[in-house]
């Protein structure tokens, strides 16, 4: 590790990129192949559990009592008030809940997929956050600040670990919302450009219809493209070194347009899903109406953790029912149920289940009791999230809310817990994976975060 | 220097850096608090320099002339200058070019966008049924306008609020009120108090946001979670939007009803009688739609009674009996009338009567009335009528009083721009800055409320809000000047000193060299024409590609409800800021290089680094044709040699010269391209102009084109 004193001598020394970049990421992983992509695959600070994160990220805050937090006694105060608002009516979950795998977990009927998969999930009960607003909550789980722009998780991660296969993005954000935070949620704030997410797709739009917008030369070969492309770079790099004050974000260009060119090829190959199995499309739900938009995302997520991308978030957005819920939830539910307990047996079968973190969840969850009687509110104070695959748990639950759901009240796990434990999982220590800038070394993490020990395998 | 100084400077800067890493509600937020009037500082550059050399910083030099004369052309025009500009650049010197450039045309053109972006402009609704707002672009020229005669900006925010009102009201007055108008809105709501209650959400949404920098839109279902904004305030508000009539259109000339219809305003000479006229046709076609239609339908019912008849008779046709005959032949009479009464149609249609002008407005609501707060947020949970205007954020002044036969618009306009009104002139100066800088002194421009940032210079803000105010009354062309003629921005981005700068305070919050920055997409558009010789300076005619969608379709082909927007505007050749803009159907190019979405106000847009960027660059159609055409162009106009003409496309691309080993490597690549072009049967004249469109893509996708130095 480069220490403080080195990284400023160097900088006395030269400017170079490496220098600056030895300066900038002064305790990141050392690169173990050339240095001199900010995307080669860098060695963990430890041995990790999970090579990969496919993040299902669920806008709006999906009900946990109506879907994994089985909550009786909020069944028997239905339509009660319990507070001073006379207005807002306790509201019990319109579902039933059985129990499933060797550890009972329990599932509203509105998830029977899923529930087939209990002994491969582990289930947090005792999630909490900071701020009962999306657009609040949604930067803060995403970057671990609602306040100001910080960088994003999967930026973190990529900034950390780098990526295997240098021809794909290594952090890549299937049809993310433009709305709210947008690309804060794939950006990269102060870390270099280049590690940024690249967005594939449209938000709520099927990935079928997702085109790949000039992903090639309509005319020119390869060969000529190349070409082309290395005299540009030669002025570019001319730039570079004219302004060194802002290398990072003009190497943060140059890489994006060799990756670009390496993406031609690329993409479109992982994109294109007609050689899968009938059956495969089948498990994840594609073609049925409800879920197959979402399946094809998920499927694409495991096509690109086969091919070694790093961080792959997918998007699903209307989880927000303060309204319609009887008639909205069990869609919503729909959509994810097929696609995700088939992407957890199609990573089983391929023997990616092992060292792929999957995790689950929204901003926040909702609220037990609402003025409409058919909804709930914003609710960060307990609401559930879970995990799947490398070095967590299986079959297990842990921690819980108060016997409405409104607050978590055993095995409390805060979002700074869950980016801590989601880096340990990865190899990385959350205290140690800094970024020095304006004075100050930065963490996803803050000055907060604890790994949570006890869902470890 | 010695690692030791870098140290001992890191420290000072440390202690003097702004406390941003405050957590929590603040008890007295900043924005609210009076503006300081007071100052020993003479201008900019002292505030600059004070923290910056309290930090042990040294600014880099001057920027040179040609980065000077190109960061001030994109800045004040949003072009580059050509090389005859750049060498009267030479020759006049600095603050002469300035004001030229305030006084051309096209500063409006560059300014008025990012007002627009605030405005959430676009041409057509959004959502759920995607209108066409056929009128959308009068007020895109008026801000152009406004702008360009250099209208104050209280009155530029006072005309938008309450144009209308003012006693000498006239078209432009009231085309500037479409500003709130011009928002997505859910057309397909059934509940028309819900959809009122949310058309004037999202009013208040824009309003305080691109005023005001607060999100009083967090007011509906609860007092703000940070800033100090009761609910209360948020209905006080809501009061006076909803005795306000919103006239979002599509009418006068849609042919399909909704309820939440609310036609435009007529503008312009003889707009009542034309306006009669129009109204008349289209009362005679409607008639004749209608007509049409329910003969069609009759003539159905008969023509089944007549089939159904003949299956159960075992009859083969109507002649086998009289009275089916009869009833046959009424029936196929109908279809014919019908038939007539829509070629009649088609006929009329096709030949319109002169229209008047249009305009998306604001007018007074028959009888206004106050609000009642709504629990929760939620429309049907009526609390109690807040009276409306009666807004109670501490630090900001009083309304004036509302009559009880008036909106309060008026005095709402009047509130805004009120000199005791601290947030609105620092937040315009600071927009202004961020424009001209690439970030704010307060870098949250939408945001500052509690959860924004803080001024790294607050008493520069407040100098720069002072002098806008009280000495330049409102001039943002004065604000512009002011600024640009600062040493500040006058630096280069880089230079001596930036390695110990760099480490202390990379991100150039004390300002000791200029931020690079990419140019923001129209710029990027606009140039690339310019170069290639294609740009067209001129307004679109009759205001807008839709402008002619007279019959206020919805977005998109008749029964397809899409068409390819990217394949509408090929070929497009006016400014960008004159492209339509179709919500959720942002053109491709835009949407790359970070539009503003147009369906919420946009202070700052994202400056995205992305694969597909470079995608577009390498392989768009866009991209090859503009090279093709600027190739032309120079081989045409050009000097003779290779050496001469490389010059000239580096002057044109960024107002500078190539490297020299650039220039020889970009020589030596059109020698080998255009021998081997000629070797595929290519005549030397294709293959310098395929040669040179290579050279052309490379320098619009290069960095020292597309950002600024």
């Amino acid at each position: 590790m480069q220490t403080r004193r080195h990284a400023l001598q160097s900088t006395v020394h030269g400017f170079g990129y490496l220098a600056l970049a030895g300066l900038l990421r002064k305790t990141a992983p050392a690169a173990s192949a050339a240095q001199s992509s900010p995307f080669a695959p860098k060695r963990p600070h430890f041995p990790a559990r999970a090579k990969r994160v496919i993040f299902l990220c669920m806008k709006g805050g999906p009900s946990h009592m109506d879907m994994f937090d089985h909550k009786p006694k909020l069944a028997e105060v239905d339509g009660k008030a319990l507070g001073d608002n006379e207005k807002i009516k306790m509201l019990g979950s319109l579902w039933d809940f059985k129990q499933h795998g060797q550890d009972g977990m329990w599932f509203s009927e509105l998830l029977p997929n899923l529930a087939t998969r209990a002994d491969d999930l582990c289930m947090l009960h005792g999630m909490n956050s900071e701020n009962p607003e999306h657009a609040q909550a949604l930067d803060f789980l995403h970057t671990g600040s609602f306040q100001f722009v910080r960088p994003s998780m999967g930026s973190w991660v990529l900034y950390g670990l780098g990526t295997e296969n240098q021809d794909l993005p290594g952090f890549v954000s299937v049809n993310p919302p433009h709305v709210l935070g947008g690309a804060k949620y794939y950006g990269s704030a102060f870390l270099p450009a280049a590690y940024q997410g690249t967005p594939v797709g449209q938000y709520q739009k099927n990935l079928k219809d997702a085109k790949l917008s000039n992903i090639s030369h309509p005319r020119l070969s390869r060969e000529h493209q190349r070409k082309r492309l290395d005299l540009a770079q030669v002025l570019n790099r001319e730039t570079a070194d004219r302004l060194p004050e802002n290398r990072d974000e003009i190497e943060g260009v140059i890489e994006s347009f060799e990756l670009a060119f390496r993406m031609q090829k690329a993409l479109p190959e992982v994109m294109d899903i007609a050689g899968e199995n009938p059956k495969t499309l089948e498990m994840y739900g594609i073609g049925a109406s409800g879920s197959d938009s979402f399946g094809r995302q998920c499927l694409l997520a495991r096509r690109m953790a086969e091919r070694g991308v790093r961080f792959i978030q997918v998007n699903d957005g209307d989880w927000d029912h303060h309204g319609g819920l009887a008639a909205n939830m069990p869609k919503a539910c729909a959509r994810i149920d097929k696609p995700i307990a088939g992407l957890i047996e199609d990573l089983k079968q391929r023997g990616l289940f092992d060292d792929t973190l999957i995790v689950w969840g929204g901003e926040f969850g909702r609220t037990p009791d609402d003025g409409t009687r058919d909804g709930r509110g914003h609710n960060a104070d307990g609401f559930t999230m879970f995990l799947a695959g490398g070095g967590v748990k299986r079959g297990f639950k842990y921690g819980a809310t108060d016997e409405y759901g409104r607050k978590a009240v055993e095995g409390k796990i805060h979002i700074h817990d869950l980016h801590a434990t989601m880096l340990h999982l990865l190899g990385l220590d959350h205290e140690n994976l800094t970024y020095n800038w304006a004075g100050r070394d930065f963490r996803l993490t803050d000055v907060h975060g604890h790994v949570v020990k006890d869902i470890l395998a | 220097m010695s690692v030791r100084d870098l140290l001992f400077v890191t420290g000072m800067f440390l202690s003097i850096l702004p406390d941003f890493h405050a957590q929590g509600a603040d008890p007295k937020l900043w924005s609210l608090q009076p503006v300081q009037t007071d100052f020993s500082q003479k201008g900019i550059d002292q505030f600059i320099a004070e923290k910056r050399d309290a930090a042990g910083l040294m600014p880099v030099a001057k920027a040179e002339p040609t980065a000077m004369a190109r960061r001030l052309y994109f800045n004040l025009v949003g072009l580059p200058p050509t090389p005859e500009q750049l060498a009267k650049f030479e020759k006049d010197g600095f603050e002469k070019t300035v004001d030229e450039l305030l006084a051309s045309p096209q500063f409006g053109e560059k300014w008025a966008r990012h007002w627009l972006d605030l405005a959430r402009y676009a041409e057509t609704n959004g959502r759920d049924r995607n209108v066409v707002f056929a009128h959308a672009w009068r007020y895109r020229d008026w801000v152009i306008d406004s702008l360009n005669a250099d209208l104050p900006y209280d009155e530029f925010i006072r005309q938008q609020v309450a144009g209308d009102l003012s006693p000498d009201a006239g078209d432009a007055e009231i085309v500037a009120t479409g500003f709130l108008t011009l928002g997505p809105k859910s057309f397909q709501e059934r509940d028309r108090e819900k959809f009122l209650m949310d058309m004037v959400d999202e009013q208040i949404d824009v309003l305080s946001r691109s005023v005001l920098g607060l999100t009083v839109a967090c007011s509906r279902c609860h007092d703000h979670k940070f800033d100090p904004i009761p609910q209360a305030d948020y209905y006080a508000l809501a009061g006076i939007l909803l005795s306000s009539e919103t006239l979002h259109g599509p009418g006068p000339l849609y042919f399909q009803s909704h309820q939440h219809d609310k036609p435009v305003v007529a503008i312009g000479p003889e707009k009542a009688k034309l306006d009669a006229e129009v109204k008349k046709w289209r009362g005679v076609i409607y008639e004749k739609t209608i007509e049409a239609m329910r003969l069609r339908s009759a003539g159905y019912k008969i023509r089944r009674t007549v089939t159904g008849a003949l299956r159960e008779r075992g009859l083969k046709k109507p002649e086998d009996d009289p009275e089916l005959l009869k009833q046959h032949l009424e029936s196929e009479g109908m279809y014919k009338k019908a038939e007539t009464l829509m070629a009649e149609r088609e006929e009329l249609l096709a030949a319109p009567p002169n229209k008047p002008g249009y305009a998306m407005a604001l007018r007074e609501a028959e009888k206004p009335e106050d609000c009642n707060l709504r629990e929760g947020g939620m429309p049907k949970e009526h609390g109690p009528a807040i009276p409306r205007g009666r807004l109670t954020i501490p630090g900001l002044p009083m309304l004036d009083e509302i009559g009880e036969d008036e909106s309060g618009r008026r005095q709402l306009a009047d509130w805004l721009v009120s000199e005791k009104n601290p947030l609105t002139a620092r937040v315009i100066v600071n927009r202004v800055w961020h424009h001209l800088f690439g970030a704010g002194l307060v870098r949250s421009v939408d945001n500052f409320g509690v959860t924004g940032d803080k001024a790294t210079h607050p008493e520069l803000l407040d100098f720069l809000a002072t002098k806008f105010v009280t000495e330049d009354g409102w001039s943002l062309k004065k604000l512009v000047k002011r600024v640009v003629t600062s040493d500040t921005w006058q630096l280069a981005s880089s230079g001596a000193y930036s390695e110990k700068a760099s480490a202390i305070d990379p991100g150039n919050s004390l300002y000791w060299r200029a931020n690079l920055r990419r140019l923001d997409v129209e710029a990027f558009r606009d140039s690339v024409l310019q170069i290639s010789g294609e740009l067209d300076p001129n307004r679109p005619e009759n205001g807008s590609v839709f402008s002619n969608a007279f019959l206020g379709n919805e977005y998109g082909k008749p029964g397809t409800n899409r068409v390819n927007h990217d394949e509408e505007i090929a070929g497009f050749q006016h400014r960008t800021v004159y492209l339509p803009i179709v919500r959720n159907e942002i053109p491709e190019l835009l949407k790359q290089f970070d539009f503003a979405d147009p369906n919420a106000p946009t202070g700052a847009r994202n400056a995205r680094t992305i694969p597909s960027q470079a995608l577009y660059l390498m392989n768009d159609e866009f991209v090859e044709t503009q090279s093709t055409a600027a190739a032309n162009r120079l081989l045409k106009s050009g000097p003779e040699s290779d050496s001469e003409k490389l010059d000239l496309a580096a002057s044109w691309a960024f107002a500078g010269k190539f490297e020299e080993e650039v220039k020889r490597k970009t020589s030596a690549y059109l020698d080998e391209r255009r021998s081997e072009l000629v070797s595929v049967g290519k005549t030397p004249e294709e293959a310098a102009v395929e040669a040179w469109a290579d050279v052309f893509q490379i320098l619009f996708s290069g960095i020292r084109f597309r950002y600024l130095e």
